[in-house]
């Protein structure tokens, strides 16, 4: 069962005293059960930290953070995340990681889901595969699933598609896309793709840096399934424009 | 096939050629075999005294590895503590850092007078010299988990221990690894001078002996028996790295270029 997100009032520094950096300041977000919301900004304005936060993996300065009104303090179950990096353990095959929550949370082996998964991202025939012996985007796909698993309600993925090249980055947007609508999950997507966030989310939260805020939050009304070939429509250009140029007030753009 | 053959080959024809400027320095320069005997001579006296060889060298090589294990299982192990421990680090990794600059086999008289002749100073001389590049190695191992690493540990909700076994350990085995490779190496010194300082049986003693004898082609004899015995180890211990962590680019890499 999807779960809604609070975020009320959260700031966030590192350090203390003189030399304490404010890395977010007076956060508010509402993300709905089931919805997908992408958050963009340039480079420092704390979007992997706003993830961090709402996956328990720090905690607040000040603020709170609540998923499906308890508050977050240390990450919970029912969440799955997926890194910048695919951080698969190379001494498992691509089965094994997939299976690492389950080992972990010592919910006993499901080959049968696995295979489903690594189906679902093209990656059948793979299991017994080590992660060194596949591509950049098959190892992030690999990722994927084991953040799928545990059929957590929470997905939350921090810029993963960001050292992909761009066709494979496509066609995992796809993917994601297609795993979304099929499994009716919250997503928060970090990225620093304007056209990522405009392709899969309901909404885009645009954050400016230093300290990070929220700037503005961009509803897409696009009709779904969406492609590519939306690229052309008038009112997904809108969208990028609007988002590049509240990108391009606040500072500047990757 | 053919190109390991052919690759074996370089060094081979070093040894071939080294072997052949011996000879002919002995031969065109007349020097008495007290100061360097011939290559073949010193062939001949390994096959005459094998036995003999054979059953000082066993006392070596127990001693080489009795120190190089009690090292792992006592560095490891500490290391694992130290890593743990932010305060118990900060009180001794300054010294343990300060102690790799210090000369351990110096130790070895003082181990002596405390622990006597038996094999039990040898083990301890020899573990001094071996235990702290393990030690530090291993520490630099365990640290050198990547941050993501670590937030998908707790993001998968791993207690201590699943942290250690399934992430922390598996990572930090090839540093552990490559610490032990210096180290293997090391052992075979510290036996040896441990042998010197004060021992009836054990290659480090029969070289004192051969020197007293000025008997310089068993001397090189024992020189070449240590040099296999340390071969031996370095490559056993390569083996069982290639056993544990297959999964390892360093090794990967050497399968592809080999």
């Amino acid at each position: 069962m999807a779960q809604p997100i609070t975020v009320h009032g959260v700031s966030k520094a590192f350090g203390v005293g003189k030399g304490s950096i404010e890395a977010l300041r007076d956060i508010d977000l509402e993300v709905s059960a089931g919805e997908f919301v992408a958050i963009v900004g340039a480079s420092g304005c704390g979007k992997s930290t706003l993830l961090r936060l709402v996956g328990g993996l720090m905690e607040p300065t000040n603020g709170q953070v609540r998923i499906g009104g308890k508050v977050v303090r240390e990450p919970g179950p029912g969440i799955g995340i997926v890194f910048q990096t695919p951080v698969l353990l190379p001494w498992r095959t691509v089965q094994q990681n997939v299976q690492l929550p389950l080992d972990i949370q010592r919910c006993g082996k499901e080959p049968k889901r696995i295979a489903e998964l690594l189906a679902l991202v093209g990656l059948r025939g793979f299991e017994h595969s080590r992660p060194y012996e596949l591509s950049g985007g098959m190892q992030q796909r690999v990722a994927l699933c084991r953040a799928l698993v545990t059929n957590p309600s929470l997905l939350l993925m921090d810029e993963p598609f960001g050292a992909l090249d761009a066709l494979t980055r496509e066609q995992m947007n796809l993917e994601l896309q297609r795993v979304w609508m099929e499994t009716g999950k919250t997503v928060l997507l970090i990225t620093h793709s304007i056209t990522e966030s405009v392709m899969l989310a309901d909404r885009v939260v645009v954050m400016s840096p230093r300290p990070g805020r929220i700037q503005e939050i961009i509803e897409i009304g696009l009709p779904r399934p969406r492609d590519f070939s939306s690229l052309r429509d008038p009112e997904f250009h809108s969208a990028c424009e609007r988002i590049r140029m509240l990108m391009n007030a606040s500072g500047f753009v990757e | 096939m053919l190109n390991r053959i052919i690759s074996c080959l370089y060094p081979v024809s070093t040894l071939a050629a080294l072997l052949l400027v011996w000879y002919a320095a002995v031969k065109i320069f007349r020097v008495p075999p007290y100061l360097l005997p011939l290559p073949g001579d010193v062939i001949q006296r390994m096959r005459e005294d094998f036995w003999f060889l054979l059953h000082h060298s066993w006392i070596t090589i127990y001693i080489t590895l009795g120190g190089f294990l009690l090292s792992i299982a006592f560095g490891v192990p500490l290391a694992i503590v130290l890593v743990a421990s932010r305060v118990l680090e900060r009180a001794v990794m300054p010294w343990l850092i300060l102690s790799q600059t210090f000369p351990k086999v110096a130790l070895a008289p003082l181990i002596v007078v405390w622990f006597g002749l038996g094999l039990g100073p040898k083990f301890v001389i020899t573990f001094l010299v071996a235990f702290f590049p393990i030690l530090i190695s291993t520490i630099v191992g365990l640290r050198s988990i990547e941050r993501e690493m670590l937030e998908l540990a707790s993001s998968v909700r791993a207690n201590t221990l699943q942290m250690f076994f399934h992430f922390r350990l598996p990572v930090a085995l090839p540093n552990i690894f490559a610490g032990t490779k210096v180290p293997i190496a090391l052992s075979v010194v510290g036996a040896v001078i441990a042998e010197w300082v004060g021992a009836n049986v054990g290659l480090g003693y029969l070289l004192l002996q051969a020197n007293a004898n000025l008997d310089t082609t068993l001397l090189f004899a024992v020189l070449i028996v240590l040099l296999i015995i340390g071969v031996v180890f370095y490559y056993a211990v390569e083996f069982v790295e290639r056993l544990v962590i297959p999964w390892h680019s360093t090794i990967r890499l050497q399968n592809v270029t080999a």
